[in-house]
């Protein structure tokens, strides 16, 4: 397998100054990325309810889950970006976190096929695939047919901008042999093995593909720049890079998503680790490097990269499969789960309750109850009484009654959809309009709360916000609590509370717009408060009726 | 009138649960401090000790009560649910202008009685069709 992309040159032939090299390599480098960036949203797209369903299906055994990871990982080319797919799947209940290790131990030897993609001249082939796939996207009928074939057709738009970034990222990487930093740089890193390992794991934190530096690697190995050990121990130290990012990366990251993320990261670094040792203990002649494996094999130095990181890869796996019994503790000790995500995982829905209307609903209904009590959550950050702060997140908690409204709505949609009686039918819309309604309520509950607190503390608008928020934390209580007892006397007292506010929002609006009241920001925002306010007390209203 | 016994720093409580020697069903409660979460269940306590001696007509004398939270209007709520099948009903008398504020923007205004003095509080109950008295 050999490269035959061809260097650049300067326009009068000669060899090309840094200046000519630096943008070619830069905006392969560009194309690499935004390349791997539309895969990736690609496959966040597939983590659609639809989606993940058939998902369940294809990870119903171990080896299933196997070829999944591969699949995923050669197909997305960033095993990263599979934990996040692979996660949604968790927090779904689709998955169980166990199997979820599984999926993405195994989706690292699927990124290694870039590796073995860019030893080959795949120019023509890159070149049909960005013009057929973006000429079809053109089409808005193609592109907007279904979710998944607008995704899919994303996917392999990115795939093919990455490979023309590689195809740029190649031909640049040849002549930056001729430029003097660049000869100075591979003269300390052939000098030093460690000082490879760490330039590994920076550049894994810089170039988020692993792949992506091995196609970096095999340009610059081809044309004799580095040499194969060099290049491999740079290729291992991507492992620990893995884990810097994590660490550096995986701030929003919590629960769950984060115990899959570590897993990510222990396996590549641990991998990438004794792979390593390997290549440092062989340079004593204790052992036969790999290198020297590799040359009885008679392959290329292209090869012989491409190879080293499909070992690496393969590796992550054996590691994972010798750690996962115990994988699961040891995450749970380091990212322990949260409220937030315990809010945003559904408790009672359940797919096999499709088939049966009333279970159906009666499991939406409780899923329902479970956000109606979570609202008052977030009013959390324009409350007087700090003893009725919970402590949580209030961005957290608004993301995770998103999480959760929107896989009520994904159920109640299946369930809708599924052939049934009239009257289980018009039930089912009920449930669909009162979760429209629920989520308006959280949307505008949001909204308030976010308003008030942006009043300054102590001045006239802050007191009159504050009023709102907490007559809103009394009236979303009481909503809970009659839709838990269905008590009349609850839904009565609801209705007198929710009734007609218009008169007492006309004061509110007449006392916010005196010119006494406070600054114009501090006026315009409590009118606002005000319309949000009206706006909830409406939304209660027709859910209590 | 006593000192109800269990009542937090923040909040007095004072009631006293002897039928009035006029045998009507009214009942007085003196709420004095801050109506929050921490004395939620101080203020539910005294209200069911009020109902449970048969008051009927609770008046809560609120002058001195300086700050309520959405966990005290929640203790109204309970003690209009308490009074509810009784055919009863509650007054707040006197309630400072944030604390009237803070229940009419819960929407209890036609659940209770807001006057602006214990009198006043005592004739509405009167005029809104309610006896006093057994």
């Amino acid at each position: 397998m050999r490269s035959t992309t061809h260097a650049l040159a300067a326009a009068d032939g000669g060899p090309m100054s840094a200046w000519e090299v630096l943008p070619a390599f830069l905006a392969g480098l560009v194309f690499f990325l935004i390349g791997l960036d539309a895969i990736k949203s690609s496959l966040k797209a597939l983590a659609s309810r639809s989606i993940r369903r058939r998902a369940l299906a294809a990870v119903a055994s171990a080896p299933r889950a196997v070829i999944l990871g591969i699949v995923f990982g050669a197909v997305g080319q960033s095993a990263t970006a599979v934990s996040f797919v692979v996660a949604s799947l968790v927090s779904a209940r689709l998955m169980t976190v166990q199997r979820a290790l599984t999926v993405v131990a195994w989706a690292n030897p699927g990124t290694a096929l870039l590796a073995f993609l860019a030893a080959i001249d795949m120019n023509l082939a890159t070149l049909w695939l960005i013009g057929t796939i973006g000429l079809a996207m053109r089409q808005r009928h193609i592109a907007r047919a279904t979710p998944l074939l607008a995704a899919l057709l994303g996917a392999m738009l990115g795939l093919g901008l990455l490979l023309f970034g590689l195809t740029q990222l190649k031909a640049a990487a040849i002549p930056m042999q001729h430029v003097s930093w660049f000869t100075s740089i591979s003269t300390a890193l052939n000098a030093s093995l460690l000082l490879g390992f760490v330039a590994g794991a920076l550049l894994r934190l810089v170039i988020q593909s692993s792949s992506g530096i091995v196609v970096i690697l095999i340009a610059l190995c081809g044309d004799g720049f580095l040499g194969a050990e060099q290049a491999l121990m740079i290729i291992h130290g991507t492992g620990f890079g893995i884990g810097l990012s994590v660490i550096f990366l995986a701030k929003g990251l919590r629960g769950e998503a984060l115990r899959i993320s570590y897993w990510q990261a222990l396996i590549n670094a641990v991998s990438g680790g004794v792979l390593a040792m390997w290549l440092l203990v062989a340079k004593f002649g204790a052992i036969p490097s790999l290198v020297a494996l590799f040359d009885q094999l008679t392959l290329s130095v292209e090869s012989d990269l491409a190879f080293g990181f499909l070992l690496q890869m393969l590796l992550c796996p054996v590691i994972g499969a010798m750690l996962v019994s115990r994988a699961n503790a040891i995450l749970t000790s380091i990212a322990p789960d949260v409220a937030e995500d315990r809010l945003a995982t559904p408790h009672f829905l359940d797919e096999r309750a499709l088939d049966e209307p009333d279970v159906a609903l009666e499991l939406v209904t409780q899923e329902q109850l479970r956000v109606l009590e979570a609202l008052p959550l977030l009013l959390d950050r324009a409350r007087f009484d700090h003893g009725t702060k919970s402590g949580l997140d209030t961005t957290q908690v608004r993301r995770a009654l998103d999480s959760l409204d929107s896989e009520i709505r994904g159920f109640l949609s299946d369930a809708i959809a599924r052939p049934q009686t009239r009257e289980s039918l018009a039930t089912l819309l009920r449930a669909s309009t009162r979760q429209q309604s629920i989520a308006e309520l959280l949307s505008s509950v949001d909204h308030l709360s976010k308003e008030v607190a942006t009043l300054s503390r102590d001045s006239s608008a802050s007191i009159l916000g504050g009023a709102l928020i907490e007559a809103c934390d009394v009236m979303l209580r009481t909503l809970h609590e009659s839709f838990q007892s269905g008590d009349s006397v609850d839904v009565e007292i609801l209705q007198s509370m929710t009734a007609d506010r218009g008169d007492q929002m006309e004061s509110i609006r007449k006392t916010a717009a005196d010119a006494d009241f406070g600054s114009p920001h501090e006026q315009a925002t409590m009118l606002y408060a005000a319309s949000l306010f009206e706006r909830v007390v409406y939304l209660m209203h027709r859910l209590a009726t | 009138m006593a000192r109800l016994s269990g009542t937090s720093l923040d909040l007095e409580l004072h009631f006293d649960p002897a039928e009035p020697s006029d045998g009507s069903r009214e009942r007085l409660i003196r709420l004095v401090g801050r109506l929050e979460q921490a004395t939620q269940v101080d203020a539910e306590k005294a209200f069911r000790e009020a109902v449970a001696a048969g008051g009927r007509f609770v008046i809560l004398d609120c002058a001195k009560l300086e700050f309520i939270s959405s966990a005290g209007i929640r203790a109204f709520i309970v003690l209009i649910k308490l009074l509810k099948p009784l055919d009863g009903r509650a007054a707040v008398c006197a309630p400072q202008p944030h604390v009237r504020q803070a229940l009419e923007f819960s929407g209890l205004k036609s659940l209770l009685s807001i006057s602006s003095s214990i009198d006043e509080g005592r004739a509405t109950l009167s005029r809104s069709g309610s006896r006093l008295t057994p």
